[in-house]
């Protein structure tokens, strides 16, 4: 049983990821704070813990690892701190406290419910990829059909293979890793399709790969139907451009990228969800509607890489030690509203406030505002307009579609923004 | 699946879908050897794992009347004689058969429900038109099929605040909708089963049916099986089990329509099952037992692809978001979780009523093929078939130690905190969460197993682990593991649904 004098807490850090451990590194420095680590599978270390590919580090710990290794060498240092580390631990139930009042959270563990009592809480719980049916494919149901974090798991944590021949669906960064995986488990690449006209990562990158492992990338490309009862035995694909259908045969589907946040903490709370990312909207300082709930990581959009998530765990434990609670209250309203206009898809923060305002921004680089294109572009112009006027505008040769595109706030004209109008960002009409 | 070695039954039920277990937990009353043989890898997988969820009686099955006529010959009155004839058995069942679940059916098999408050809307004239035919309808019946109240659009926005509100008027019923899980249903009424004595075989197809003087055999894949009498309960596949008793008078003919879920964070936004009177099409959003929105369309293509013709089709989902927006505005295809096709099945002799009757080539030989709804009339359709067996001299002594109840697996999401500690007192493994989606434990995972989920899929409609937005994605590979350290097999063994489904391969295996 989790012993009632241990149910009174600082700060809750809900997901043992590279964001919720870099926060909890950062709060170990303030000894006097009373700070839980609650993750729900057996060890620490989120996503990376299952990823054989050696560029993990590089940004948080100026040290380059393989995704396993980095996520031990977190999970080691956060160990050595004094922090309350609660493994094999979900928290199943989260309810925001009214004004000043100590938010809760039950916990299900092995030894028990424990429910506890916190005046912060940092939701690090991650994201996801969009299952089959939530990508809208034709067909029946075989098994065979899975994300790459499932891929992975088999793959790097179990020494199991998902079939023998696979297509990939989507290009992003994400797909290339996908591709390393499955070649490490000796499963042949038979194509990787892309429903928009450019690939979704590093152009050069994708074919250097295209070229060494011999595969087509289908781009301007959706799937029609996956075929197959028992087991996935084609795929049919339709290629816009020249109104082709054809079939690829192949025994698993790699569904890849197209992240959303995982938060089901907060269904069915005042919290509020931006429909865009699927998660929480926050505020420049990463904080939630409700004063005193943060996030760090993807659970604030899918998915930056995993040491930009680290710095934003870190940056968030920052907050929270720097200004006391009470003026979360007062300042929870401060903030300017950030919209987008499709095709841009989404940014994050959702809200502006005071201090990214200032003109020398510590945090815009790393952990600042980035958004996100729903397909890639080339020689676009992205505007910032406050009502009629406009406040930002800057080329770019290319925009990657679901890639991150850091926005630079601080360089918005912010005398000529009208608060109560809001901020959209948009792509704009006419080249510069 | 083990290969059992039992050679002789007085009655083998084919199918465990909704008939068949039924049928089989009515046999288990009395001292008879029932068997009951299932293809797939679990029961309930086919029509009954995909159908919308709703037992329903009053104003739903007044709708369901109208609905009706669109598979009944070109021209079809509207009246009440015509959809509402007491003769025919599938209107006789789906009367009993509600009062039954209502009064203790419910109860007995320890099957979560929820009863639905019910809107019919209307917003045109064509909508209103379809209102009065309702009412006409039902007063014509008389009884509970007259026994709601027409609404006006304030009372529906108190009622549903977040439908359409260019609505004008409706229709509202309080008790005539009760959601449940189909597959829960299958389940609860085969563990009773089973409790009671009846075996059941799965992944055992049937090959052939051989007469042998007094008896006949069913050839299975897991072997074969000596009865004196045999049930053909195998739903969309019944055709084929019918020829190899020696033929039929009637054709199957299927009709697929699309069944959507949303993500539970909706929970909240209606209350109950509203829909359309008809057109565009009659679509029901059910916030069921689980907190999940539901769509069903309601389509009725015919499919010409059979049975297993399951697949959704994208094109097909797209247009039933787009009829169901115009229920209920504030959903949109993020929200979709899961999408698959029910298929329905008709015979064409009478798409209207059931098939129950012999073969008229072997008369120990029943064909139990009922048109939807299944569930509905489940029960007083068993109770039916096992008196036309007495009737042909089917020898039945009651047990004295019939147990009518069946436990379910508890649902950690919905215990209170103190009945989780007790849970998680008796075995750790309780507070282990595999599927967070769902709130699933470890726990839950091995009574699905204990009680004879042996595949993923199992697993999931024991459980529901892997129903949630991740659809398995996450938990999918630990419950996995789990399973293939219980049933004490290599990972690589472990399927999703029996055959050659297996979730994976061990790395190096061609």
């Amino acid at each position: 049983m989790i012993k009632e004098s241990q149910t009174k807490l600082d700060v809750a850090v809900i997901g043992g990821g590279p964001a919720g451990i870099t926060a909890c590194l950062e709060f170990s420095k303030s000894p006097h704070l009373d700070v839980a680590l609650f993750e729900s599978e057996a060890e620490l270390g989120g996503i990376p813990r299952t990823c054989h590919l050696r560029f993990f580090g590089f940004r948080d710990q100026n040290h380059v690892y393989t995704g396993t290794a980095y996520a031990q060498t977190l999970s080691r240092k956060v160990r050595r701190t004094p922090i309350r580390i609660y493994t094999d631990a979900t928290v199943i139930k989260l309810i925001p406290g009214d004004k000043c009042e100590p938010h809760r959270i039950d916990v299900s563990t092995p030894e028990g419910i424990g429910t506890f009592k916190t005046r912060f809480i940092i939701l690090a719980t991650g994201c996801y990829e969009a299952s089959r049916s939530a990508r809208i494919i034709s067909g029946n149901r075989p098994p065979g059909v899975i994300t790459t974090g499932t891929l992975m798991e088999l793959v790097n944590l179990r020494g199991q293979k998902p079939g023998h021949k696979a297509l990939i669906v989507g290009s992003e960064h994400v797909s290339l890793s996908s591709v390393l995986t499955l070649k490490r488990a000796g499963v042949e690449v038979v194509g990787m399709v892309e429903k928009d006209q450019d690939v979704h990562t590093y152009a050069l990158v994708a074919g250097a790969m295209k070229s060494f492992y011999r595969f087509p990338i289908f781009r301007d490309t959706s799937i029609n139907a996956i075929l197959g009862h028992t087991r996935v035995e084609e795929v049919e694909l339709y290629e816009r451009r020249e109104e082709r259908i054809f079939r690829v045969s192949c025994d698993t589907v790699v569904l890849t990228g197209e992240f959303r946040s995982y938060a089901p903490l907060i269904d069915h709370t005042a919290i509020e969800r931006d429909p865009l990312t699927f998660g929480p909207a926050v505020d420049t300082d990463f904080m939630t509607s409700i004063p005193g709930i943060f996030c760090a990581g993807n659970v604030m959009r899918g998915a930056n890489m995993h040491d930009l998530c680290a710095l934003e765990g870190k940056r968030v434990a920052r907050c929270i030690l720097d200004s006391p609670a009470s003026d979360r209250w007062d300042t929870a309203d401060m903030s300017i509203p950030l919209q987008t206009q499709y095709p841009v898809r989404f940014v994050v923060p959702q809200k502006v406030g005071p201090k990214a305002m200032a003109p020398r921004s510590p945090y815009w680089l790393h952990t600042g505002y980035s958004l996100q294109m729903a397909h890639t572009i080339r020689n676009p112009v992205l505007e910032a307009w406050s009502g009629e006027e406009r406040v930002w505008k800057r080329s770019f040769s290319k925009l990657i579609g679901n890639a991150r595109i850091p926005l630079p706030v601080h360089k918005f004209d912010w005398r000529r923004v009208d608060k109560s109008k809001g901020l959209i960002v948009k792509l704009g009409t006419e080249p510069l | 699946m083990k290969i059992h070695n039992v050679k002789e039954a007085d009655v083998v039920i084919i199918g465990a879908g909704v008939t068949g277990t039924a049928i089989a937990r009515e046999l288990s009353r009395y001292d008879v050897e029932a068997v009951v043989v299932e293809k797939g890898g679990n029961v309930a997988y086919g029509a009954s794992k995909a159908t919308l969820g709703q037992i329903y009686t009053g104003l739903n099955m007044v709708g369901s009347m109208v609905l009706k006529s669109i598979v009944l010959p070109p021209g079809t009155p509207l009246t009440a004689s015509a959809l509402h004839d007491p003769t025919k058995m599938m209107t006789k069942w789906c009367d009993e058969g509600f009062w039954d679940w209502d009064r203790g059916g419910f109860d007995e098999l320890d099957v979560r429900h929820r009863y639905s408050p019910l809107l019919v809307l209307a917003k045109d004239e064509d909508q209103i038109k379809d209102i009065e035919t309702y009412v006409r309808l039902g007063e014509s019946v008389g009884g509970i099929y007259a026994d709601f109240k027409r609404v006006d659009r304030q009372t529906i926005l108190t009622l549903e605040p977040n439908v359409n509100p260019e609505v004008v008027t409706g229709l509202y019923a309080e008790n005539h909708v009760i959601d449940i899980f189909p597959p829960e249903v299958v389940i609860a009424l085969s563990e009773n089963a089973v409790q009671n004595g009846v075996k059941f075989y799965l992944n055992a197809e049937v090959t052939g049916i051989v007469q042998k003087d007094e008896h006949q055999v069913v050839q299975t894949k897991s072997g074969p099986i000596e009865t004196k009498f045999i049930i053909n309960a195998a739903g969309g596949w019944a055709d084929r089990i019918a020829d190899m008793a020696g033929g039929r008078d009637w054709e199957l003919q299927y009709n697929k329509t699309p069944i959507i879920i949303l993500d539970r964070r909706l929970k909240g936004l209606i209350n109950g099952t509203v829909r359309w009177p008809n057109k565009p099409g009659l679509i029901q959003l059910v916030q069921a037992r689980e907190d999940n929105i539901v769509i069903d369309c309601g389509y009725y293509e015919i499919t010409h692809g059979g049975p297993a013709d399951t697949g959704s089709i994208a094109e097909n989902v797209r247009q039933s978001m787009a009829m169901a927006k115009t229920l209920v505005p504030a959903i949109s295809e993020d929200d979709i979780i899961s999408s698959f096709n029910g298929v329905r099945v008709f015979n064409t002799r009478d798409p209207g009523d059931h098939i129950v009757q012999f073969s008229p080539a072997n008369p120990k030989f029943l064909n139990v093929v009922p048109r939807l709804p299944g569930i509905i009339g489940a029960l007083p359709m068993a109770r039916h078939v096992v008196g036309m067996l007495t009737d042909v001299g089917l020898q039945l002594t009651t047990k004295t130690d019939f147990n009518p109840y069946r436990n379910a697996i508890p649902t950690f999401r919905y215990l209170s905190n103190e009945a989780r500690n007790r849970l998680i007192a008796k075995d750790p493994r309780y507070g282990r969460v595999i599927c967070q989606c769902e709130t699933v434990t470890e726990g839950e995972i091995l009574d699905a197993i204990r009680r004879g989920a042996t595949t993923l899929d199992g697993v999931k409609f024991r459980t529901r682990a892997s129903m949630g937005r991740c659809q398995g994605n996450f938990c999918g590979p630990r419950i996995a593991d789990i399973l293939a350290r219980e049933l004490g097999q290599p990972l690589h063994a472990i399927t999703k649904k029996g055959e050659d489904s297996n979730y994976s391969y061990a790395i190096g295996a061609a």
